[in-house]
């Protein structure tokens, strides 16, 4: 009950890929974490060692004590929705309820249904006669009907429409509001989940970048606005870590607080789609 | 009420400060109950938590208060404390950012004075 | 345990059924056309023996898909190879019983018809191998023999199949392409040229390796029924080691 899930020097190796460097990190129960990072990243590969659909090749993942791989009593408190559809490809719909139910006791047939309605999905189509986004909706539909302690979602909104999209975000705030527990959200629409996570985790090429809370995380950044020549001299000896340029003014992202004098120039806090870029093209060095 | 979010100000203090337009207008009565945690986390897609800081902002500032096992409500007083703390807030809020863009633009303060006068005359 | 049983057993509902109907038919219309024929003066025989060769390959092919669809679902569902595994070889075993449980059935109803119409018979692979073992035997008895002779059999089949399956889910590419082709090339093409070459010596050797192993030797149709088990748990384990490892094909 209430326990977090502990993650010791995770690393993932297939071949002479490192696909996970040594990530150490801890989920807490009842929180949403945005798991972000760019394509290849590594957020697929450390969502499937905890849910135990692959096998670290170094470290370990614990909870409550126990290591989760191969541990059922552990696995049975998580839930994981993949971009890959691990369902039969003849399955129907509402068979993939069925069998739910059975293996999993905290599922609520009832309340998929209902969400199945306002998706309008057809519970009697098979899994292979569904478009992209109804696969992903079908997939999201068992993970927000599941009430276990950790949640994981791989690219939910995959191929959704912009309603859809939305109606996924409010039925997870709504559910996450009534019954609390860890939602971990793996996503590139970073502008979308902005608001709605409460902490993040951004991995960078195998390597944790930040684990942290998103404002924590938020007011180590801000950024100047001015002339370029201003802008350029307030740089100096600061950690800048992006620019943009436009005609004779500039725009710098910049780590740390603001001086406390900055004329000509104006402060602002950065958003964190924008800070994220920044923090992850591969020209910084 | 403003029932969408701008991207320059921290969304708790945006929640906060659309309960207290929302007490000022009457929307939210004194004593009258508002929406839920849950309720504001869903309108405006956001966080749980942050629209509980939001509101404990109020709380601790004596607007809002809890009754257990039902919810948040409007205290009483507290439209006159929003007026209160606003009018205190207008000067930093209000007049000095007007100062320092009408000197941006090279305003004199008697051009300002009457641009104010103008306004009051056409309330 | 008893949900995954569930589960597997459910997805296998339905061929089962289309693999019995059919085979039902078959035996239907092969009989009461002999009836036919024989009624219309035109003398003949119809006769079955080892319908159990159908259900070998059935089973065997359930084998062969029972693994990458289940698996999946299992992964799912947070279920560990461990229990996965246990629970594929719970559902062959449970199949294997099944299965030889209705082919006695089919077998009690053969010989029912085979009063009634004449020309026809029914013979069963065990009273092939065995004919020596069954005479002077309690009926019932031997039903029973039959039964567990025929469980066995198909138990080391579908494990070979299961074996298969795994192997190829886990192997390279090459690895498939050699289960899929290579090993139907090897056993039809390659062992009979390799018999030839040796003068019929392989395959007589063969011959006599099975004739020992399965109890034809010594009419005893008990040491069968061990080798049949010892090389179902030969396969199972290979099944096994394999299937802890497995990880999702990307």
């Amino acid at each position: 009950m209430n326990e977090a899930i502990i993650i010791k020097d995770l690393t993932k190796k297939y071949g002479s890929l490192c696909a996970l460097d040594h990530v150490s990190l801890t989920l807490e129960p009842n929180h949403i974490y945005g798991l972000l990072g760019r394509n290849g990243a590594g957020k697929t590969t450390m969502l499937n060692l905890i849910n135990n659909r692959i096998f670290p090749t170094e470290g370990e993942i614990l909870y409550g004590n126990e290591n989760v791989t191969e541990n059922s009593s552990a696995q049975n408190q998580f839930f994981l929705m993949s971009e890959d559809t691990y369902y039969p490809e003849n399955m129907r719909v509402q068979e993939a309820f069925l069998w739910t139910s059975k293996f999993h006791p905290s599922f609520d047939p009832e309340y998929a249904k209902s969400l199945a309605d306002k998706f309008q999905l057809n519970i009697k189509s098979r899994s292979k006669n569904l478009s992209t986004g109804y696969r992903s909706i079908f997939k999201l539909i068992i993970a927000l009907s599941i009430n276990v302690p950790f949640i994981f979602f791989d690219e939910p909104v995959l191929g959704l429409d912009a309603n859809h999209r939305d109606l996924f975000y409010r039925l997870l705030l709504e559910k996450y509001s009534e019954k609390p527990a860890t939602y971990v959200l793996s996503t590139h629409l970073i502008e979308e989940v902005a608001d709605i996570i409460e902490d993040l985790i951004i991995i960078k090429q195998g390597k944790i970048l930040a684990c942290e809370n998103k404002e924590e995380f938020l007011s180590k950044a801000y950024t100047v606005a001015g002339e370029s020549r201003i802008v350029d001299a307030y740089c100096q000896d600061r950690k800048c870590i992006g620019t943009e340029n436009f005609g004779g003014l500039k725009l710098a992202y910049l780590l740390g607080r603001p001086a406390p004098d900055t004329q000509g120039l104006t402060v602002s806090t950065p958003d964190l789609q924008k800070l994220f870029i920044k923090l992850t093209n591969d020209d910084l060095l | 009420m403003n029932f969408n979010l701008n991207d320059d100000r921290p969304i708790f203090l945006q929640i906060a400060e659309g309960i207290e337009d929302g007490i000022l207008t009457g929307g939210f009565p004194e004593e009258s109950q508002i929406p839920s945690i849950t309720e504001f986390s869903v309108l405006y897609k956001i966080n749980p938590a942050t629209a509980l800081k939001g509101i404990n902002l109020l709380v601790d500032t004596g607007i809002l208060y809890k009754k257990r096992g039902i919810g948040m409500f409007v205290a009483a007083g507290a439209v006159a404390a929003v007026r209160r703390n606003r009018q205190q807030q207008f000067y930093e809020s209000y007049i000095l950012p007007l100062i320092r863009e009408a000197v941006n633009l090279n305003l004199t303060k008697i051009e300002i004075i009457s641009m104010i006068e103008k306004g009051f005359s056409n309330e | 345990m008893k949900k995954l049983l569930q589960y597997q057993l459910h997805t296998t509902k339905r061929s089962l059924l289309i693999f019995y109907s059919i085979l039902i038919v078959c035996i239907l219309i092969f009989s009461g056309s002999a009836a036919i024929i024989l009624n219309g003066e035109v003398k003949g025989s119809s006769s079955f023996s080892g319908i159990e060769f159908a259900t070998i390959i059935f089973l065997f092919v359930c084998g062969l898909v029972s693994f990458s669809e289940t698996f999946h679902m299992f992964l799912q569902n947070g279920i560990t190879r461990k229990r996965m595994l246990a629970s594929l070889f719970l559902y062959s075993t449970i199949l294997c019983a099944i299965t030889s449980l209705i082919d006695k059935l089919i077998l009690i109803l053969g010989s029912f018809m085979e009063t009634r119409i004449e020309g026809l018979s029914f013979t069963s692979l065990f009273a092939m191998v065995f004919p020596d073992f069954i005479q002077h035997q309690n009926p019932v008895f031997l039903l029973l023999i039959n039964f567990l002779l025929g469980f066995t059999l198909y138990m080391s089949f579908m494990f070979f199949g299961l074996f298969l399956s795994i192997a190829s889910y886990r192997g390279s590419r090459i690895v498939r392409i050699l289960i899929a082709a290579g090993l139907p090339v090897f056993l039809f093409v390659v062992t009979p040229i390799l018999d030839t070459i040796l003068d019929g010596k392989l395959y007589s050797f063969l011959n006599k390796v099975l004739q020992i192993f399965s109890g034809f030797k010594s009419q005893n149709p008990f040491i069968g029924m061990a080798s049949f088990l010892i090389i179902s748990a030969f396969w199972g384990t290979l099944a096994y080691v394999l299937g802890r490892k497995a990880c999702k094909q990307q």
